[in-house]
């Protein structure tokens, strides 16, 4: 495999002298980086074998995505428009693979200190990260096309096929160009923390917005419609790099050859050797900087004494029980308010949530008041209990630290009760990322259905404290920050998600039949319900209690 | 001056912005000649490894002017890396390769010839007693083997200038002995040595010359028999005067004082 890899990197080799690249150290680093990531130990690429079993089925699972879309795709009358959109699929999927996965590849401060003092030049580390990072990505583009390339073989035949594979990795390096001279702009104007701050946050924006899209773009299309659809040339398709790579393929077939088609076309192939020209010769000073800014330490000042923390301060005394527990509530909160993965595994889910709301209600955008208002007459306020997610996806993420060698801390201390810990991070979680969610839900809700339903919510809210709970009290949850983040077992975690989901539709349909009750004995099931949340936390605080002194992590 | 290998003019570097912006180099102006050891020593957060970072081209973005072998820094980096070496303080270096494909790599992104990366890198690491481990991996490997590979590579280019920021970090005092004679030996044959550390006596014995720095700035610049005075006779005690860690003992006692009442 490595040495395949670097037959085909040798294949460019004139084109990347030409750039400015210093080839001999551009091949010894490719061959250095594919060789670690061959070698079974985590340093940030598909190392570990946990991750490269990860990896392949992430492919499988693109695989299957791809079969599914290119059939879709293919039910389009239109060839240019059936391949417009299964490249623009394409596309978003890389970008999204881009913004989560490899924008640390790309941007990968470790190795500052051993490559940025040898006379290794910008525009060879550029291009050794570019290429890195293209040998991955080609993967998923491949599996994501090799459904729709079988169809484009059983129907074309001949040269289509060759040409469709050339538009297939012309995409990747299109969407890998695009994303890194939008980062390099991004780092002009904003640098060190900051930058990494919006490149966080714009990876939970693109997470919401794929997400959304699958849920809520196939409910928007009308099928049969689709297939009468043809493309018509705007003048926006020549800035429409999917629609380029169709015409390329579409002019592979050597059934028609107007001037726009050969137009975009050739915006397939100048594009993106245009644009690495540029990025090449022209941004990788840029990209140095960006290197070298992680090699600075800069202090953000913390904010002291705001409103918010003086009452999260009264919420703690309120809610914790002992002061280890409230050590477990400071030491969750402080962490989880800096880890920007934390929020990129668990910020999704706010976004998450609001799509889930309107498949579930369904509004009619166009207009809304009387829309929402027919709402009313149904219990869709049941959809409350998707808040759940939120928790539950904050209470998994828990365990997880980029420095799980810190857990020592938990070996050194003379505690027996390491339970507290645990209550303490877990209603700190439940607090900052589940409660605020649900109370701001809840005035909507009140004012579209009424105060009738008011049992009914609390008792939604108290289900979901159930819900999230479920996991942490069956799997003996791991000491808050003690385990490595690649060592998330996602299996496990489906398996509890899929659990939670069994779950929050019993709770949805307990708190739906107790709507025909009267109000008072709703509330005594709501006593009830917060007896048993109780009783859960006190389990949870004794399944914590070592023996010995000391905790086995 | 006219023979100086490294001249630093008015060198100022700031980490962050607005109201997070922590000047930590506040205006270093220095002349060194080939051949010196130089103990660049000062308190934590001094400035001395962004010193250190600055003239190894690790850190591009910085105040003032620095020539290295004549060349503009700022211009003409890439040239002025092929003839230094550096060995960090973080024990950066890639532990899933074995110490030989280390080397090599190392070597090559030099543009060392294969047969003469091999024989400097069997002959330093048959001086650090490695050889045995030259093609084990390095993720194996305890703190003190790493180091020596991490010093290994910073030289094995042959540098006129060895930068290097606390090597004797994880070394056993046999190995301490082994790096101190090597780097006196380099100085012979003509290379500077610029050499930060926080252990005082190591420096005190092995430098040609002394800089202090604190809070960016340098307090202190001389031989060691320059720089002693009646009241502070060892290296330890001069640091411990002139970057003010005196007042530091007496609260101390206050602290332990309160501490062991509480």
């Amino acid at each position: 495999m490595l040495q395949f890899a670097l037959f085909i990197v040798r294949l460019f080799k004139m084109p990347l002298q030409w750039l400015g690249v210093d080839y001999p150290q551009f091949e010894i680093l490719m061959r250095i980086k594919l060789t670690m990531d061959f070698r079974s130990s985590p340093t940030g690429f598909q190392t570990s074998a946990r991750k490269k079993r990860t990896f392949l089925y992430q492919l499988f699972t693109y695989s299957m995505l791809g079969l599914l879309f290119g059939v879709a795709a293919f039910s389009i009358g239109d060839l240019v428009l059936s391949l417009t959109i299964f490249f623009s699929i394409v596309m978003v999927s890389l970008t999204m693979n881009l913004l989560s996965e490899f924008t640390s590849v790309l941007f990968d401060h470790r190795d500052n200190y051993i490559l940025l003092p040898r006379p290794v030049s910008h525009r060879t580390l550029l291009m050794v990260r570019l290429v890195h990072i293209q040998f991955y990505i080609g993967f998923i583009a491949l599996s994501l096309s090799l459904a729709t390339g079988i169809l484009m073989a059983v129907k074309y035949k001949g040269i289509a096929i060759i040409i469709y594979f050339i538009a297939v990795g012309l995409s990747t390096w299109i969407t890998l160009i695009f994303t890194t001279f939008i980062y390099l702009l991004i780092s002009k104007a904003v640098n060190g923390e900051r930058f990494k701050d919006f490149v966080s946050y714009t990876q939970i924006v693109i997470a919401v917005i794929i997400f959304g899209g699958y849920q809520l773009l196939p409910r928007l299309m009308d099928s049969h419609i689709l297939k009468s659809f043809s493309m018509s040339l705007s003048w926006w398709t020549y800035l429409f790099p999917p629609a380029w790579l169709a015409a390329l393929v579409k002019l592979g077939l050597f059934t028609d050859r107007t001037t726009p088609l050969i137009l975009l076309s050739s915006l397939a192939i100048v594009v993106p050797a245009g644009g690495a020209i540029f990025l090449v010769r022209f941004l990788s000073e840029g990209f140095g900087d960006i290197l070298a800014e992680g090699s600075t330490e800069s202090a953000t000042p913390q904010k002291k004494g705001t409103l918010i923390t003086r009452f999260a301060k009264k919420l703690n005394n309120f809610l914790c029980i002992s002061d280890l527990e409230k050590a477990g509530w400071n030491f969750a909160v402080a962490t989880t308010r800096r880890d920007r993965k934390f929020k990129q595994s668990v910020y999704p889910y706010f976004g998450f949530m609001i799509v889930f709301a309107i498949v579930i209600l369904k509004p009619d955008l166009t207009n809304l008041a009387v829309s929402l208002q027919e709402k009313g007459q149904f219990s869709k306020y049941l959809f409350i209990v998707i808040v759940g997610f939120s928790g539950n996806a904050a209470i998994m993420q828990l365990p997880y630290t980029d420095s799980p060698e810190a857990a020592w801390i938990y070996r050194a201390l003379p505690l027996k009760e390491y339970g507290h810990i645990m209550t303490g991070a877990l209603k700190a979680i439940l607090s900052r990322f589940y409660i605020p969610v649900y109370l701001l839900l809840t005035i909507p809700c009140v004012i579209l259905w009424g105060m009738s339903i008011i049992p009914q919510l609390i008792l939604s809210g108290l289900g979901n404290i159930l819900i999230v709970m479920v996991p942490v009290l069956f799997q003996k949850m791991e000491l808050p920050f003690t385990r490595a983040r690649d060592m998330q077992q996602k299996g496990t975690n489906s398996l509890f998600a899929i659990l939670s989901m069994i779950l929050m539709f019993i709770i949805a349909g307990f708190v739906y039949l107790t709507s025909f009750i009267p109000g008072w004995v709703s509330y005594l099931i709501c006593i009830f319900v917060s007896g048993l949340i109780v009783l859960i936390f006190r389990s949870v605080r004794k399944s914590w209690i070592s023996q010995k002194g000391w905790v086995t992590l | 001056m006219e023979n100086s290998q490294i001249i630093i003019r008015n060198l100022k570097k700031s980490y962050g912005k607005g109201n997070a912006k922590n000047e930590v180099l506040k205006g270093i102006n220095l002349n060194i000649n080939p051949g010196q050891i130089i103990g660049y020593i000062g308190p934590n957060g001094a400035g001395k490894s962004t010193t250190v970072k600055i003239l190894c081209g690790i850190l591009p973005d910085f105040e003032g002017e620095v020539t290295i072998f004549g060349k503009d820094l700022k211009k003409e980096s890439l040239e002025i890396k092929k003839h230094i070496g550096y060995v960090p303080e973080t024990g950066a270096l890639y532990d899933l390769l074995t110490p030989m494909e280390y080397l090599g790599f190392i070597g090559t992104l030099y543009g060392l010839e294969n047969n003469k990366i091999e024989s400097r890198a069997t002959n330093l690491l048959s001086f650090f007693g490695m050889e045995k481990h030259s093609d084990q991996r390095m993720d194996t490997f305890s703190k003190g083997m790493k180091q020596k590979i991490l010093i290994t590579a910073g030289i094995i280019n042959n540098p006129d200038i060895i930068f290097l920021d606390e090597p004797l970090s994880g070394l056993d005092a046999n190995a301490v002995i082994l790096v101190k004679n090597l780097l006196t030996n380099l100085a012979k044959e003509g290379k500077t040595i610029f050499y930060c550390s926080h252990l005082m006596d190591v420096v005190e014995k092995i430098s040609d010359r002394i800089i202090l720095i604190n809070n960016g700035i340098v307090v202190a610049d001389g031989t060691f028999e320059e720089l002693k005075t009646e009241n502070a006779d060892t290296l330890e005690m001069l640091f411990t005067q002139l970057t003010g860690r005196q007042e530091n003992t007496i609260s101390t006692e206050k602290l332990f004082n309160g501490f062991l009442e509480n």
